[in-house]
């Protein structure tokens, strides 16, 4: 089946009559300017829409600390990335991306492409793959953090790296996923230094010292090249790293090893089983390679530098 | 107006089938005689009730669909009187009203992506604690749908369950028709990626990359 097919049939048992005659009364009760207005109250969705979703507390096993080797290399990069100034983008700049993902089953690039991002998150733009023309749409989105929300927020984390993954755990933008505690802070700090497109340095600092006290986190200097051929520097955490997922997998946080700018994430399973979602995956299989190509802060949409 | 009309016997005598004009007839006349806009909304206010449901559950379904009809009378004077059918238009002003809960439709897909379990579709399940049992590529599916970008997948279901065509969606958003095209490539691509490897993403690098 292919997928409009499955979309079609995606929640398709989703009623086909009309709604309460209470909805049709206001209607007319509006078209009926001299009449006197009545109240009509009707029950609010939001608390069925937003139904609360329970995630089973995982106690957090004590593992061994990060190995010397994590902090002394993340302490380094988190000097390096201290020392490169980076300014606060004017609300009407735009941030460059240009991103590609492995295809299934090492296919060609499934996704290959570039947009452009007002820093202030009020439009977005990007070009059809068979077109250069840049199309610039307005973006409503209150799901997904601008990049100026996201700098503000990161000036706000914390030096200790300690209170700082508790901050990510209560007010982080982004929820980390997996299954103990140590493989959700991974997550949330990598889903940091991944979503956010411009990093304020000291926080980007702050947040290479607090990974590498998340126990588990190792460093691979000899990681294989990333998507794009680059050599990388991979911090890794090994473990169920997904929710409702009961594989181990090897995270792979790819880093530029002079800069420490990101690069790209990559997943790979330690062992048979099922993904979240249900899909199978086979011990070895890379089952997620992703890499930011390249990004800039310019001054309209369409320029690259 | 059209001269055939009957003289008006309040809204609740008005069925579609007394009145065989044409949407744009019908806005044209309740310039005029406003009450007979509820014409409008006895032809196809089931049609947007449920699409608005399918995206947010069937209780913020009726405060949208009411505003939607709500919001097309207000704008009637602006309809497009070369256009015989409403439906287009009503389905853009669903689109957009739907696009201010949105971080409710994408926690609703995430939902179900994490945990197999729809709240949407619970919504218009009799017996709350019956859990609906989702399709095998529901999960996939709903991830890939919360990861679209707001436009992209605004586009994708005017398509798929609106059926609206591709210039009729153009119409609807108010956008060119390359556009829809472009989106629609783009929408389809990213779910059909999702659903062949099955697999989601780390931590949305996708959407993060596309939407800073």
């Amino acid at each position: 089946m292919d997928e409009m097919t499955l979309l079609r049939e995606f929640r398709s048992d989703a009623p086909d009559t009309a709604p309460p005659p209470a909805v049709r009364q206001r209607l007319l009760t509006e078209t009926l300017p001299r009449s006197p207005r009545r109240p009509w109250h009707l029950a609010a969705g939001a608390a069925v829409a937003a139904a609360a979703v329970t995630v089973a507390l995982v106690v957090t096993a004590v593992g061994p600390g990060a190995s010397p080797s994590a902090a002394e290399v993340l302490g380094l990069a988190a000097r390096t990335v201290a020392a490169t100034p980076v300014e606060r983008p004017a609300d009407d700049q735009w941030v460059y991306q240009s991103y590609q993902f492995a295809g299934p089953q090492g296919e060609a690039p499934s996704v290959l492409g570039e947009a452009w991002t007002r820093f202030d998150g009020t439009e977005f733009a990007d070009h059809a793959s068979d077109s250069t023309r840049v199309d610039v749409q307005p973006l409503v989105d209150d799901e997904t953090p601008t990049p100026a929300e996201w700098w503000d927020f990161l000036t706000t984390l914390p030096a200790d790296p300690e209170a700082l993954l508790a901050r990510l755990r209560t007010d982080g933008p982004v929820d980390g996923e997996g299954a103990t505690q140590a493989a959700r802070d991974f997550d949330a700090v990598t889903a940091s230094l991944t979503n956010a497109p411009v990093l304020p340095p000291q926080a980007h600092a702050r947040l290479f010292r607090a990974l590498a006290t998340i126990p588990g986190v190792e460093i691979d200097e000899d990681a294989a090249p990333d998507l794009a051929g680059r050599d990388v520097l991979a911090v890794v955490f090994t473990g169920e790293t997904q929710d409702g997922s009961a594989v181990r997998n090897r995270h792979e946080l790819l880093l530029d090893p002079s800069t420490y700018a990101y690069r790209g994430d990559r997943v790979t399973a330690l062992e048979d089983g099922t993904l979240a979602g249900g899909s199978p995956v086979s011990e070895g299989e890379r089952w997620y390679d992703g890499v930011l190509v390249d990004t800039a802060v310019v001054d309209r949409p369409g320029l690259t530098h | 107006m059209e001269d055939g009309a009957p003289p008006d016997q309040g809204p609740d005598a008005m069925t579609p089938t007394d009145l065989p004009e044409d949407d744009a007839a019908v806005v044209a006349s309740s310039l005029t005689d406003p009450p007979r806009f509820a014409l409008l909304y006895d032809r196809y206010a089931a049609d947007i009730h449920r699409f608005v449901a399918r995206r947010l559950g069937t209780g913020a379904a009726e405060d949208v669909t009411a505003d939607v009809f709500l919001a097309a009378f207000r704008g009637r004077s602006r309809y497009d009187a070369t256009r015989p059918t409403a439906r287009p238009w009503l389905y853009g002003i669903a689109a957009n009203l739907v696009g201010k809960h949105r971080r409710s439709e994408v926690r609703g897909l995430r939902a179900l992506a994490r945990t197999g379990t729809d709240p949407v579709a619970q919504s218009w399940v009799e017996q709350a604690d019956e859990r609906v049992t989702a399709q095998a590529h529901s999960a996939p599916l709903a991830r890939a749908l919360a990861d679209l970008s707001a436009g992209d997948r605004d586009v994708l279901l005017l398509v798929a369950w609106a059926d609206l065509g591709y210039q009729e969606v153009a119409d609807a958003l108010g956008i060119p028709l390359g556009t829809v095209r472009s989106r629609l490539h783009r929408a389809r691509c990213q779910v059909r990626a999702a659903l062949t490897d099955h697999h989601p993403h780390p931590h949305d690098t996708e959407e993060a990359l596309r939407h800073g």
